[in-house]
Formats: C-alpha cells, structure tokens, sequence
C-alpha cells in the first residue's frame, strides 16, 4: 500500500474550482516531482494535502498510512508524520528558531527531548545547510531573508523527520548557491529511510542534483502527463506549452 | 498670468461671503423658549405629534449639559441665536420662480449649472426653508421621492417621517441633537424603493444667509433593499462677526444589500459652530460609505456614525480637514460592529496651519456578536507650520475575539526631502508644497464626484497659496 | 491598621473624549485595609548605589533640588492616586547611583506578599550625572492570594544618565493592584522601562514620563497576560519637552478568557520639541470570546518639525500563522499558548538578569501548566 493516495480529488478556493480530479500514489521512500506552469494549481494540492481550511475539498479522498484524513486537523496531519515547507513561511515573533523547533517535536512525539542530543543535532543540521549558528536564538523567520527562511524550513525538516513532506516551490527567489544548499538538505532528508517527498517547483534547477522517481505535470487544476525523472529534462528543454493547449 | 502672494493669509472666500439682504424674511426672536418652539411650530403647520416632539426634546435640551471634551464652544450663546428665518418666497420647482438675489447667490454657487449637467435631483435650502426643490422626470418615474422635509411631513410620507424621525438620532443622544428636535426645520427626505440604483447623484445644497442665526436642517434617506444612492451635500455661509449655529441632523437607513454614498464638502464662513450629527445604519450585506471634506466653520464637531446591525454589513469613511486660522474642527468617524462578518474602513487626512487646530476623534467598537468582524483605521495628519495644532484621539473597543483590528495614525510635516526633489525637478518650493499637500489629500479627492474635486483641490491651493485671486 | 474608602478617578487622560468610551479616567471605589504586611528583600547593593530609607530630611546625601524635583512629579496614575500615596505612607526608599558610576549589575528589590497583605510602598531614584544604574522590581504572592499593594515609583535620569527601570508583577490573581511611575529625563538621558504585567487581579499601571531634555530618550515595552477575570488598566502619558528628544513605546500581551485590558497611550508633542520622534505599538492577541479590549493611542502634536506614530493591531491569529503552526504539529491551543509566549519573550528578554528570567518562566509554566 501507498503511503499517500489521493483519489478523484476537487479542490476549490474562494468558490474557484482549481483542482479537478487529481490521482496520486507516493510510496514510502519515494520522491515525487510536481511541475506546471504558474497558476496551474500546484500550492493548492500542497496546501489541500496538509489540511489548510481555506482550501475546500469538495470531493475525492486522501489515504495517508491507509487512514482517511480528509477530516483532520493539519495538526494531526502533522502528527501523522506529514510535512509542509511553506513557500512563504510565516514569522513568528518572540519565539526562537531552537525553541519552536523543540516545542514541536516535543508536541509530535509526546515527549521531552534531552537538550544536549538536541543542541547536537541542530547545530549539525545547521551547519549541513550552511546555516549561521546565530539565527537559532533569533525570532523564528523575523527579518530572516527569503533564503534564510527557507533554509529554515529545510532544517524543521531534517529536525522534524517527517514520513512525508511537500516542498512548495521552496527554489522560489533563491539565488544559485541557496538552492544548491536547500537542494543539499534534501538530499540530506531522502537518506532517511521511508522519508518521501512531494516536490512542487515550476523550476529544474533544484532537481539537478536530487534524485526524482516520478514527475508529475499539472496544468490548469488537472495532471496531464506523469513519468520519470527523464520527464523533468524534458521540460527542461521544452517547457509547458504543449500542455497548455489540452 | 498674476503673481500668487506669498505671505500667507486667510482664504480668498469672495465666492462665499456674499450677503443679501433679509427684507421681507420671517424672522423669529432671538433666543430658545417654550414659546419660540412653539411659535416655529405653528409657522410650519406641524402635526400634533411633531409639536409634542420639539417640545419634548426642548425639554430634554434644557438637561442635558453642553460635552466635557472637544473643542470649546462658550463662544456660542443659544440666547443670541435666531432659530427660524423664512426668506419670503415659497419653495419652486422652477429657478425663474425664485427671487432674484436668491436665485443669484445660488448662480453663484454653481447649483443651476451643477444640476443641469450632472445631478439627478436638487434641492437649495435657504436660511431655515428650502427655496428650490426639483427632481428629473426620469428619476420620479422610478418611484424615488426627493421632497423638502416639510412637504413630506405634511404630505402622504407622514407616517414613513414619523416612523424614522430621530429614531437613529434620538434627541437623547446629545445636547445638540436635542435642540435639533426642538427647532429643526428644512432639510430632505429620500425615498428609494426597492431595487432601484440611482446612477446620476441627488444634492442638496444648505445655504445660511442670516447673521446671528441657526441652521437646522433635518435630511432623511430611506434607501430600501438591493436600492443604490449617491447623495451629496453641499454647505456654505457668508462670514459675520457674530456666531452662526449649524445644528443639522442626517439620519440614513441603508436596507438589505443596499449601497448608499453619502457625500459632504462643507465650507461654512469662520464664524459658524457646525455641531452636526450624522448616523447611518445598515441592514444585512449592505453598504454605507462616506466622503466627508470639512474647511469651513469657527469650530467643528462631526463624526458621521455607522451601525453595521446586519450581517456582512459594510462601511467606509473618507474624509479631509483642513483647519486654517481660527478654526478649531474636531472630526472623525465612529463604527459600531454588531452583526456577523461586518468590516468597516476609516481613511482620514487631516492638515493643519496658520493656528489652526485640527483632531481627529473616533471609536471603533466591536460588539460580542460581531464574529469576523474586520476594522482598520488609518489617520494622517500633517503640520504645515509651527503655530497649529493636531491632535490624534482614536479609540477601540474589542469585545469579541473573533476580530481583527488594525490602526495606524502618523503626524508629520511635509518632508524635505520631496520638496528638494520636485524643487530639483524645476518646481518652485510653493508649487512643491501645493502639490504634496494635494498628493496627500488625494485618496479624498478622488473619492469625490469630479466637480467637487476640482473644488476641492482649489479650496487646498487657495489655503496654501494665500492668494487674493 | 485603618479601613479606608478608596474613591480615585485613576489613570486620567490628558485630554478628554466621549464618555461612552469609559476611558477618560478608571474609577475605584472600594475599601482597603492597609495592614503594612508583605516583606520587601534587597539581595545585595552594587558598588556605586545608595540606599537608603526614611523621610528625607534623615538621609541628607542628596543633592536637595534633586529631591525637589522629583517631590513634584506626577505619575500616569494621576493627582487622586498620587495623593492617596502621600497620604498613606512616609516610607520611602532612596536610591541613588553616584556621578559617572556605570553600574552594570542590578539592584533587585523584591516584594513578597501572603495572603491577605495589603501595603502602600513608594521609591525615588536619581540617577546623577554620566551614571547608569538597574533596578528590578518584582512583586510575588501565591497564585490565588488576595490583598493589596501599592507602588509609587519616582525617577530622575539626570544629565546623560540612563536608568533601566523594571518591574515583574508576579501578585496573586486577586490582588489590587497600583504601580505609578513618574521620570523626569534630562539632556542625553535615557530612562528604560520593562513591565511584566502578569499576576494580580485588577491592576492600574501609570506612567509620565517628562522628556525634558535635549535628546532625552524614553524606551518602553510592556508585555502583560491578563487570563480569568484578570484585569489591566493601563495608563502611559509621554511629554515631549526637549528638542531632539526620543520616544518608543511597545505593549505586547494576550487576552483569555473573560480578561479586560485598557490601553491608554499618549505622545505628547509639544511646542518647541523641534527634532521629537514617539512612536507606540500595540499588540494584542485575543484569545478567547469573554475578553474585552480597549485601546486609545493619542498623539498630542503642537510643533511641525516632529513625527509622531502609531500602530495597533488587535485581534485573534491568523488563519495562515494557525495553519502554519499546525502544519507543524502544534494544536490551535497549543499554537495559542506558544504565540502567547512569544509576546511575554519579546519583553523578557530585554531584561537580561537571569534570577527574573527564572521568576518569570517559572510563572508562566504555572499558569499555562494548569490548562493541560
């Protein structure tokens, strides 16, 4: 069994109907690529996967692990073992980056962690993204710039160990070495055993270093075409634009 | 072309303060008595009912005690003021119809001219009675009545007044809305049945002739549901040497889905105390927005009220002031939030020079069944030069937490910075500040119907510039 | 021991507006039995501080004007409360740190309270010329007591001095509470306020500060927490006297429950202050349906070249900052609780003295432990 299966899945937004009927199995350990010119509705299957309540489901089904969690909270999703890199992650005021990241893997596993191991791991996990050792006692993403955050939800990644996790557009508005080192945590998170992601990007850039099995093309709220990794230097080469026209 | 002065002075007002003689007006004694209600009541045939009413509010005026807070007003002696004037004509549909020094001033005023190109509807109010009263065929045939408030109390609309009459503004509100009950006279009311969206705008024009006199208008519009309003509003007096009293009162009852724009530049001379009470309340997914430019008047106080009672109810208010010399106007906005999914919208400007005092004054409230209601108020307030005054006094009232507020208020001066950079553009430092200062009163401005802009824009040159014409 | 009838108008505006609002002035109308319990502790005073208590006259170290000066300066609480404080109790705590002491360590007075204590207590602190000196102040009692307390405190930043002023109220959550502050700031100094407004029951903070001179600052954050039926009345009144002179407020804290919170906030630009810049920003989070909150910013401007400012945001979290939170992994309380926090943080950690830090994070844990 899949470890995410969408099935027959509508979404809509502000009474717009962007996704139509989308299918889609990711095994455990898998990494899946979802690409689409902008607007197509790649952040919406994201953002529907992970629960957000603006976001309608309006019919169709999500498995994760064999459960149906169509109805739960994004916080039991989180729970679960499901993960979102935001493509615009938020700032929280007044709680450290240290702090809020062992506040929430002490709220997903139930239990305090010991702070050496944990100092431990996020200094190494840091350093892997090539991330300055200061930003852990700054206020989460506040003044952070766009690498920094992103970064930032790269290292909740690899500090978090979730089973699965969407990354939307996290290559977005980063300049070459960023991506380079995003990509590196990435590949960092796929050696964890089972780890499986969803990579939503309308880039390839990110990709080039990652190993991908499936690609995914979605144009106007529907997949068109799915195929291997070699879908991506298709793309690549060609672009969208003999999707759009479908 | 002729050189601009540049000292600074008082507005060139020749456009306002002409005056006319009051030959031949009814004009009642000075002062506030039983019998002076009583009197005015009789001069105006008032049913039984509204006779009561003033004299109960007359009651209720001699309680209540003049505000603890906002600007000083002991200039102002009610014993000195003459409550009714009646110029001695009889309201016409037809200009040719009214008299001449009348019909003159209102020439003047640009209301003839306004009305033929671009109004749906006029109204002239001279003094305490309205001397001009005309509505576009096409627009009666919709049904919309636009009457005088006299006609429409006397008329077959008596029960509608009767039903709405400071029933949003009751005499209890505040001292001058007491003695709005008691005097009131003129003013209109508005009429809009169901479905109909009015796209060419109603105006009425408020003209105070009289010295030493109060104007009272009362203005009713009932706009009914899925119906669409813009109104406007226009005032303005002659400046004497002693007080003027405007004790005006609008009450708006927007309906279900509704949509009523309610427009105001007012420009009365500076000896005039404008103690104006506006409120209007919406029902379910209705909307009420209002433009308010105040530039006239010795002392101010106005804050245009809206009730958002119905769910997804609407309100927006934009506004400009700008307080010269002697002037002292306290104005602002209030919004009550009660009904569900309610967002009410507060954008002021307000300038200050040459002495002048300017305060923006509001509140924001939030009832507990408010949910999702959404507020922002954004007050700026610029300070032209070191002798005036603005003061920011906005206040919140959050009780429920399903809401989100936002505020923001900023005081400062024109910056250096962009006077150097239009000067180095080859603009000289006047004209640089005329047209920050336009920049800044600009989301008004463009708020407003275009030849009120216009009008606008020059009443802010001519302050800035000081001209003589 | 004497029962008196507390009837103030407390945290007055300095200018009026409606009377709806109920914000003008606070009323207190009730009886306090002033017993003169509580113990007060002064772990240890750092070199270049004095200390000492007594009427004035008995001390005699002062500079006398010094003294004069700050016999007639008001706090934000306002006449009537500031009177009561006269009235009530000669106690008064002197401290003073000498000319061009830069004294890092903190003086740390601290209030303990039983059940039941109900005490007035009153402070003046002069900081002369080129010195720095921190004094903490906090106030503790268990978590349900109930009494009163009283504290008035007067600050002088003399000549290019900077005084960080702090207080941690940590009184139980029936406590009546009234903490005046008053500071006169001369040319090129600086007086520092943190306020940890946590515990006690119904609580009246007021502040005046008299930007008097040259390039006179004023830093102030206050982060409060008001859950039940916890009240806070708060006044802050910020005179721009001095040109050039310098201000910022911020007030961070969250509402639960059926808590109340006044925010009145006053900048006060006034004639002559060429060069001032005030600034304050509020931020509220409202956390549950029974709260009330009130917030009145007024900038008060009689001087062209000046920028005053303000801001305020008020309301629940964001859809987007929940879900975020909730992606991962946190539950809507748990999300609450931690932005919550995250407002208490902002101005904890100004503080730098760990012992409060500790106080402080032990409180919180206390009352958000109890909702688990």
């Amino acid at each position: 069994m899949a470890l995410l299966e969408i099935k027959n899945l509508c979404v809509r937004v502000d009474g717009n109907d962007i996704l139509d009927n989308i299918n889609l199995s990711i095994g455990r350990g898998e990494t899946h690529v979802l690409m689409g010119p902008n607007g197509a509705g790649k952040s919406t299957l994201g953002n529907a996967l992970m629960g957000n309540p603006v976001y309608d489901i309006t019919s169709g089904n999500i498995f994760f692990n064999g459960l149906d969690i169509k109805e739960e909270s994004p916080d039991k999703r989180a729970k679960a073992g499901m993960f979102m890199s935001f493509q615009n992650p938020l700032e929280v005021p007044g709680i450290s980056l240290s702090s809020f990241i062992r506040n929430a893997i002490t709220q997903q596993t139930g239990e305090k962690i010991k702070f050496s191991q944990y100092r431990q791991d996020l200094g190494s996990n840091m350093e892997l993204l090539n991330f300055d050792r200061s930003y852990k006692d700054r206020d989460l993403n506040v003044g952070f710039s766009g690498g920094e955050k992103k970064k930032a939800e790269i290292l909740q990644l690899l500090m978090l160990k979730p089973k699965f996790a969407i990354l939307d557009e996290t290559d977005s508005g980063l300049d070459v070495d960023a991506v380079r080192t995003v990509s590196e945590g990435i590949r960092e998170y796929q050696k964890f055993e089972d780890g499986a992601l969803l990579i939503i990007t309308h880039a390839t850039k990110i990709l080039e270093s990652l190993h991908v099995d499936k690609t995914h093309i979605l144009v106007k709220g529907r997949i068109v075409e799915s195929g291997d990794g070699t879908l991506v230097e298709e793309i690549n080469k060609n672009g969208f634009e003999k999707y759009q026209d479908m | 072309m002729e050189k601009e002065r540049t000292e600074v002075d008082d507005i060139d007002r020749s456009i306002y303060d002409f005056k006319d003689s009051e030959e031949g007006f009814y004009r009642i004694k000075e002062g506030l008595t039983k019998e002076i209600v009583e009197k005015i009541s009789e001069e105006k045939h008032d049913p039984e009912w509204m006779r009561d009413f003033r004299l109960k509010s007359l009651e209720i005026y001699e309680k209540l005690e003049v505000p603890d807070w906002g600007p000083d007003i002991s200039g102002l002696n009610i014993d000195d003021i003459v409550t009714y004037v009646r110029p001695n004509t009889k309201m016409s549909a037809k200009w040719e119809e009214v008299p001449d020094d009348i019909k003159n001033t209102f020439e003047r005023l640009g209301i003839p001219q306004a009305e033929r190109e671009s109004l749906a509807g006029v109204g002239a109010q001279y003094d305490s009675e309205l001397v001009y009263h005309n509505v576009k065929d096409e627009v009666s045939k919709t049904g919309v009545i636009y009457t005088d408030m006299e006609s429409a109390l006397t008329g077959e609309y008596e029960q509608m007044v009767k039903d709405h009459f400071m029933k949003l503004v009751p005499p209890t509100d505040h001292k001058f809305a007491a003695l709005h009950g008691a005097v009131w006279s003129g003013g209109s009311f508005v009429y809009v049945p169901p479905g109909v969206k009015l796209d060419i705008p109603l105006q009425s024009y408020f003209r105070l002739n009289a010295a030493g006199a109060g104007q009272f208008e009362h203005t009713l519009i009932i706009v009914s549901e899925g119906a669409d309003l813009h109104f406007i509003e226009g005032c303005s007096a002659p400046k004497y040497n002693v007080a003027n009293l405007h004790a005006g009162c609008v009450e708006l009852y927007v309906g279900k889905n509704a949509r009523l724009r309610y427009s105001t530049i007012e420009n009365w001379s500076k000896n005039m105390y404008n103690l104006n009470t506006k409120r209007a309340i919406c029902e379910e997914g209705a909307s009420i927005e209002w433009i308010s430019g105040s530039f006239g008047s010795h002392v101010s106080y106005l804050y245009p009220s809206s009730i958002l009672k119905g769910n997804d109810s609407h309100a927006e208010f934009t506004g400009i002031t700008f307080a010269g010399r002697g002037q002292n106007l306290d104005t602002g906005a209030k919004m009550v939030h009660i009904g569900r999914d309610t967002s009410s919208f507060i954008n002021t400007k307000s300038i200050s020079k040459d002495g002048g005092i300017s305060t923006y004054r509001s509140s924001v409230t939030v009832m507990p069944t408010a949910e999702n209601a959404k507020a922002s108020v954004s007050c700026a307030s610029l300070m032209l030069d070191d002798i005036s005054r603005s003061d920011t006094v906005p206040a919140m009232d959050i009780r429920t937490d399903k809401a989100d507020i936002g505020h923001e208020a900023k005081i400062g001066r024109i910056s250096d910075d962009a006077v150097f950079y239009l000067m180095s553009r080859g603009i000289d430092e006047e004209d640089a500040k005329a047209m920050i200062v336009s920049g800044f009163a600009d989301p008004v401005s463009k708020e407003l119907p275009l030849e009120y802009a216009v009008e606008m824009n020059n009443l802010i040159r001519l302050e800035m510039k000081g001209a003589i014409g | 021991m004497e029962s008196r009838q507390l009837q103030l108008k407390i945290n007055p505006l300095p200018t009026l507006t409606w009377n709806f609002l109920k914000l003008n002035s606070a009323v207190i109308d009730e009886t306090v039995t002033l017993n003169g319990r509580g113990k007060s502790t002064i772990q240890n005073i750092p070199r270049g501080v004095i200390v000492s208590s007594g009427s004035c006259e008995e001390c005699g170290g002062c500079d006398i004007s010094a003294i004069q000066d700050i016999r007639q300066m008001k706090t934000g609480l306002g006449a009537e409360a500031d009177a009561f404080f006269e009235e009530v109790t000669d106690d008064m705590l002197h401290i003073r740190s000498k000319k061009n002491m830069q004294i890092s360590e903190p003086l740390c007075i601290s209030y303990e309270f039983a059940d039941g204590d109900a005490n007035a207590v009153r402070q003046e602190i002069i900081a002369e010329e080129d010195s720095r000196l921190t004094v903490i102040m906090d106030y503790t009692a268990g978590r349900k007591n109930g009494g009163f307390f009283g504290v008035q405190t007067r600050v002088k930043a003399c000549r290019n001095s900077v005084v960080r002023l702090i207080k941690i109220n940590l009184l139980g959550d029936s406590f009546l509470h009234f903490d005046g502050i008053a500071a006169l700031v001369e040319e090129g100094a600086k007086v520092e306020l943190l306020q940890m407004e946590l515990g006690g029951g119904r609580n009246y903070t007021g502040t005046d500060i008299d930007l008097a001179g040259y390039k006179s600052e004023f830093a102030g954050n206050a982060a409060f927490l008001c859950l039940g039926d916890q009240m806070l009345d708060m006044n802050y009144y910020i005179g721009h006297r001095g040109k050039k002179s310098l201000s910022t407020l911020g007030v961070k804290g969250a509402l639960r429950d059926r808590a109340v919170k006044n925010f009145r906030g006053t900048i006060d630009l006034k004639h002559g202050a060429k060069g001032a810049k005030g600034n304050e920003q509020e931020e509220t989070l409202l956390l549950s349906d029974g709260v009330q909150n009130k917030t009145l910013p007024l900038i008060l401007c009689d001087e062209d070249d000046v920028e005053g400012s303000h801001g305020a945001t008020i309301g629940r979290l964001s859809q987007e900052m929940l879900f975020y939170m909730q992606t991962r992994g946190f539950t809507e309380h748990e999300a609450q609780v931690l932005m919550a926090k995250g407002q208490l943080n902002f101005v904890r950690d100004l503080i730098g003295d760990e012992k409060s830090v500790g106080r402080i994070q032990h409180y919180t844990e206390g009352v958000f432990g109890d909702d688990r």
